[in-house]
């Protein structure tokens, strides 16, 4: 993920108790590091990335359900978003044509009896960078309530934000967002995607570290958004979903997911 | 060291097991040709199929939950019962394991006559009752280390382990099963460092090592890692699989200690040390430096072994190997990848660089990505050893030598002092 978290807790409890609690939380999120970097050693997307094509992978049962809740967001996204194109492992590996890599939507068979994920085609490269941070947030999170913390503000990166309970002031923890205006976030996840956030260069010129999963090629439109939801998973996908339909993607978001609120979908 | 007593090139390819010579130019040029580049699949790859072992993990906190994770990739492991006093436990430890049943009681779960392994992943001072119930229930046991946090304790575990020869004991010194660990091994017993004059390592981590509980009492249960009656310190809780790997590479059991330390980064009433040094005479003239720290996390976990004609160093299971200027030039290096160590230049060590080309795959671009973890193969070959009816990868002497060792040094650090080892600490009665 390779990002700073961060947590904040809104409680008078002994401070002794508090930094206890958030080196757990934190501990969590270095757990799902470890699971889910492409580049950790065993990291089961480093397992699934390199074994060879065809052969199944044991997974554990909690990366399996995060593989299993992206293919169903997969779908109901239309293909939009998709785990299987690893944009930034792509291009690290040098796969990006001008023209676009070969689209790997659906080449990843995951069998939930076994329990196991199979390359079905040498193309896929998964990479959970899309929705790594909002399940960090969403383990790290759920350490805290068990502990009874119900007043608290985590973030990745600044683009995977999650809260709880009502903030320091009793009236949500108020986040700035460029070019909108400022929410109070209570018991919800934020996600903000940006096809300028990162880019790297290519013999193309600089492209998006963000894939349209349909066609393998880097988005070209730039724009951003920002999208709610309970779950910060479903957060991330939708948002990263949106920037690669643009403005038209948002009707299947209204349909797919009633729940979720588009925030902002604009330019840069 | 003459040359008579140095292996030959052809010797050490020989007997490392590795294929990193000439021959491994021509394949590797081979593999890369034959590597599909987005080929439809036409058939899929099966694991062999080998038997199933019920399990149960008794004690679920991080390690049991560890346990619980690498169990559910290891083939064959069939975890069937979890077990934790402390109800809230159950949660997280089901997400890990969601078709075992949940107790509150390790006697219930000793009692079902279907679970055949069971990993003891309690805190070390609980270890003792549980590990002689389910010895004594004929259960195979795998109990983490140390195997105690008092060396009568460890001693009194160990008896009882050697007493059940039938059954497979293994202690959690988990190193000894982790393939890269192994291949170093193999490197070292070869004496590719040649004279080895000097072993550094230390376990830096930043963490204040107190854990969050809803109330006092379940908040005094989960932090006996800073109680001075419980606590096997720094040098127990994570020293112990540092010094067992020394003492495993060198083949023998330090003579002496020598350590200090104190409350440095955590004055918060704690009395069990949160910084220490330790110096540990192997003898011959090597010394084991240590140190371990809560208050700095430059460095993390690392090994290094200085020898005459070169360094190797293990850093989160990655190895190097930093020759000296006039040491042989191994056959295989040519071929390796080479990278920057601070102003040195490292030839990256892969463990199992034969089987990966077998399977048509370039190890030096895998690297050490393919483990999956010290743990996991801790609990692979533990199994293994049951369905083999074998001896353990790590037994009850290899447990309680560690024990000994990791208790001793606790020692010198609470008292500042030298203490020197006495074979019959290490005896099992």
């Amino acid at each position: 993920m390779r990002a700073r978290f961060e947590i904040v807790l809104a409680d008078d409890r002994d401070p002794i108790f508090l930094r206890a609690a958030t080196e757990q939380a934190l501990a969590e999120i270095s757990g799902v590091e470890a699971m889910l970097s492409p580049y950790r050693p065993g990291s089961a997307i480093a397992a699934i990335n390199n074994a060879p094509v065809g052969t199944a992978v044991r997974l554990d049962p909690l990366v399996f359900g995060l593989l299993s809740q992206a293919a169903e967001l997969t779908k109901k996204l239309e293909g939009a978003f998709n785990l299987s194109v690893g944009a930034v492992a792509a291009a690290q590996r040098g796969f990006i044509a001008a023209e676009g890599t070969e689209p790997s939507a659906g080449a990843l068979h995951l069998d939930p009896s076994a329990m196991t994920a199979t390359r079905l085609t040498a193309s896929v490269r998964l990479d959970t960078g899309a929705v790594g941070k909002g399940w960090a947030l969403e383990r790290a999170l759920s350490i805290l309530c068990d502990l009874g913390l119900t007043n608290a503000f985590l973030h990745g990166g600044t683009s995977s934000v999650r809260a709880i309970g009502p903030g320091p002031a009793g009236r949500g923890w108020k986040i700035a967002l460029p070019d909108a205006d400022p929410i109070e976030l209570v018991d919800r996840a934020l996600s903000v995607s940006s096809s300028v956030a990162q880019l790297f260069a290519s013999d193309a010129g600089m492209c998006s570290h963000i894939l349209d999963p349909r066609t393998g090629a880097p988005v070209k439109r730039p724009l951003s958004a920002a999208v709610l939801h309970d779950d910060g998973v479903v957060a991330e996908a939708i948002s990263t979903a949106l920037v690669v339909l643009g403005p038209a993607g948002a009707e299947l978001v209204r349909r797919s997911f009633p729940s979720a609120t588009l925030v902002r979908l604009a330019p840069g | 060291m003459s040359s008579d007593s140095r292996p030959s090139r052809r010797s050490f390819l020989n007997a490392s097991g590795l294929v990193l010579g000439a021959l491994v130019g021509e394949r590797l040029a081979l593999a890369e040709e034959l590597t599909p580049k987005s080929e439809p699949l036409r058939r899929f790859s099966f694991e062999p199929p080998v038997a199933p072992v019920n399990c149960a993990v008794i004690g679920l906190g991080d390690q049991g939950r560890e346990i619980l994770r690498a169990l559910a990739t290891v083939p064959g492991a069939v975890v069937k019962t979890i077990c934790d006093t402390h109800r809230p436990a159950h949660k997280r430890a089901l997400e890990l394991g969601p078709k075992a049943k949940a107790s509150t009681d390790y006697r219930k779960i000793l009692d079902d006559k279907e679970v055949r392994a069971v990993w003891v992943a309690t805190p070390s001072h609980l270890h003792k009752d549980v590990v002689l119930a389910a010895l004594a229930a004929g259960k195979h046991v795998y109990c983490e280390a140390p195997l105690a946090h008092t060396v009568a304790d460890a001693r009194t575990i160990a008896t009882a382990a050697r007493k059940a020869p039938q059954q497979v004991f293994q202690v959690g010194l988990q190193r000894r099963a982790n393939p890269l660990d192994l291949h170093i091994f193999g490197l070292l017993r070869l004496g590719i460092l040649s004279r080895l004059s000097l072993v550094r390592a230390q376990n830096h981590h930043r963490t204040s090592w107190r854990r969050a509980a809803n109330t006092r009492e379940r908040q005094a249960e989960l932090d006996w890692r800073l109680d001075d009656d419980l606590s096997p310190g720094l040098s127990g809780e994570i020293g112990i699989h540092q010094f067992d790997l020394v003492s495993w590479y060198l083949r023998k059991r330090p003579v002496s200690v020598t350590a200090f330390g104190g409350v440095m980064a955590w004055p918060d009433g704690r009395n069990v040390p949160d910084l220490i040094h330790a110096t540990l005479d192997y003898g011959d003239g090597v010394h084991l430096v240590y140190s371990a720290s809560l208050g700095n996390s430059f460095g993390s976990a690392a090994e290094t072994f200085l020898g005459s004609d070169g360094t190797i160093t293990i850093q989160n299971d990655h190895g190097w190997l930093i020759k000296e200027a006039d040491a042989p030039t191994q056959d295989w290096e040519v071929y390796a990848t080479r990278e920057a160590i601070g102003s040195d230049v490292g030839l990256v060590l892969v463990a199992n660089a034969s089987r990966l080309l077998q399977e048509l795959r370039d190890p030096t671009k895998l690297r050490n990505v393919d483990t999956k973890g010290a743990l996991y193969y801790a609990c692979e070959s533990f199994l293994q050893a049951i369905r083999a009816g074998i001896r353990s990868a790590t037994d009850a002497q290899d447990g309680l030598d560690a024990t000994v060792v990791a208790l001793t040094v606790n020692e010198a650090v609470r008292t500042g002092t030298r203490i020197a080892f006495r074979k019959e600490w290490f005896e099992i009665g």
